[in-house]
């Protein structure tokens, strides 16, 4: 119960701190290369899927807790965060790492 | 739902291999020098930090829920410090840039402000010139359009105020004019009417004519027919005319064949007669039977309903004689019992009298020794 709620409360506190910071982090960009900048794009496209992954995951266990309906109930909340979303996070850095190894 | 656990463990681990290639390449890029490129390379590698929680949370023999745990709160911590980074970092920026404005507005001789005032600020007050002077013309055209204008409607105005009177007096003439064509189409409509009338009338005779033209054709066409029918009619009697003449020839034979066969007629009646008669006979006769059947019947009902009362006497009777059978089964078996009783006394009185014998022999006995003792 007690994980359940700290899990909850992290992902959704995640959520907001990571949302303010693509904020800021999209304020700053760089425009010196083409490549840099969409290397940098692709990073905080990739920060943006983690933070809605997150969301969804703090979103899943408040209705776990408030509804008291089992975990297998709720497979499709981790079908959409962890088998869609988490590999999408994991592309979008590979492809930004990609795009700075060709400036 | 299994497969579909399965498949999320499998995605958790290649999604885990994925971030460890993405440090390696980072790792190496870093080693290469990429950090220069970079104004802050810190919320890059913390954003790239954010994968290890998910590394660590596939660790084997770390409960499920502890190891979703672990990786909650190690993205917590982690975007908790790009946050912060990103926030300093921003705020630092935004400061400095904000004091290189201000220096710019409290030193008006910087280079980089009178840069920027010959650069953009001039070729735009030029710009802004060359609008304002060609706003300028168009007004003063405008303005120079719109007096020739007005000159020349008031030209017009008073032109159309001398031709006044005569407007008027066209008007007068117009409306007279418009009387007069209104009176004329009012007799125009009248001998139109007449017309209308007349022309009506002509076309009811027209359809009368044409209906009595039409009722003629058809009595032609109908004496035609009749004509023709009157044709085939004679043509068809003649044809039975003939017919007949040749039935009539075919009738006189017959009828002599039909003489010779009353004379048999005659012959069979008479024998019709003597049968007719028979069959009277045989008619009474068959009533006389019909009548003695009845009788016969009325007795076999009356005996079957004696047969019946005499059925129900012998039911009674048999019923009666069955008690008495019983009765009788029960006298011969009381009889039985008296006479085992009877045998049974006989046995106890021969019994008695064999006792009694005893008895007086004994009682004898006794008074013989009594009389032995007495005379002892």
């Amino acid at each position: 119960m007690i994980t359940e709620i700290l899990i909850a409360v992290f992902s959704i506190l995640s959520f907001v701190l990571l949302f303010y910071s693509i904020i800021v982090l999209i304020k700053r960009r760089q425009y010196e290369s083409t490549r840099i900048l969409l290397g940098y794009n692709a990073l905080v496209f990739g920060l943006f899927a983690l933070a809605v992954f997150l969301l969804i995951r703090g979103v899943k266990y408040l209705y776990l807790l408030l509804s008291k309906i089992e975990e297998s109930g709720l497979i499709y909340f981790d079908v959409l965060s962890t088998l869609i979303l988490l590999p999408i996070v994991a592309a979008s850095f590979l492809v930004s790492m990609l795009l700075f190894r060709s400036v | 739902m299994v497969e579909l656990t399965e498949l999320i463990a499998i995605q958790r681990y290649l999604v885990a291999i994925l971030f460890l290639i993405v440090s390696i390449i980072w790792y190496r890029l870093k080693k290469a020098g990429i950090g220069s490129l970079f104004r802050n390379i810190s919320p890059i590698n913390l954003g790239l930090f954010l994968g290890l929680p998910f590394i660590v949370s596939l660790i084997p023999h770390i409960p499920r829920n502890i190891g979703f745990l672990i990786e909650s709160g190690g993205v917590f911590i982690i975007s908790l410090v790009i946050f912060t980074l990103s926030f300093k970092d921003f705020a630092q920026r935004d400061n400095a840039r904000t004091e290189q404005l201000l220096e710019l507005v409290e030193k008006p001789k910087h280079p980089i402000a009178l840069e920027f005032a010959r650069k953009i600020v001039e070729p735009e007050i030029k710009m802004l010139q060359s609008e304002r002077k060609k706003i300028i013309d168009f007004e003063k055209e405008a303005i120079q359009r719109a007096g020739n204008k007005e000159r020349e409607l008031e030209k017009k105005i008073k032109s159309f105020e001398s031709r006044e009177p005569e407007f008027k007096q066209k008007q007068e003439h117009i409306d007279s004019e418009i009387s007069n064509i209104k009176n004329e189409r009012k007799i125009l409509v009248g001998e139109k009417k007449e017309i209308q009338d007349t022309k009506d009338l002509l076309d009811d005779q027209k359809e009368e004519l044409a209906v009595a033209k039409l009722r003629a054709e058809k009595s032609k066409e109908k004496e035609k027919k009749w004509r023709k029918e009157l044709r085939d009619e004679k043509f068809r009697l003649e044809e039975g005319f003939r017919k007949l003449e040749a039935e009539k020839s075919r009738l006189e034979k017959k009828e002599k064949l039909l003489a010779i066969i009353d004379q048999k007629s005659d012959a069979l009646a008479k024998k019709s007669q003597l049968l007719a008669k028979k069959e009277e006979a045989y008619a009474t006769r068959i009533k006389e039977l019909e009548k003695r059947e009845e009788a016969l019947h009325d007795e076999k009902d009356e005996s079957a309903v004696e047969r019946r009362k005499f059925e129900l006497e012998k039911d009674k009777l048999e019923e009666s004689a069955e008690k008495i059978r019983r009765k009788r089964e029960e006298l011969i078996h009381y009889e039985n019992s008296i006479q085992e009783e009877k045998q049974k006394l006989e046995t106890l009185k021969s019994i008695l009298r064999a006792k009694e014998e005893k008895l007086e022999k004994d009682t004898g006995d006794m008074l013989k020794k009594q009389r032995e003792l007495l005379e002892k």
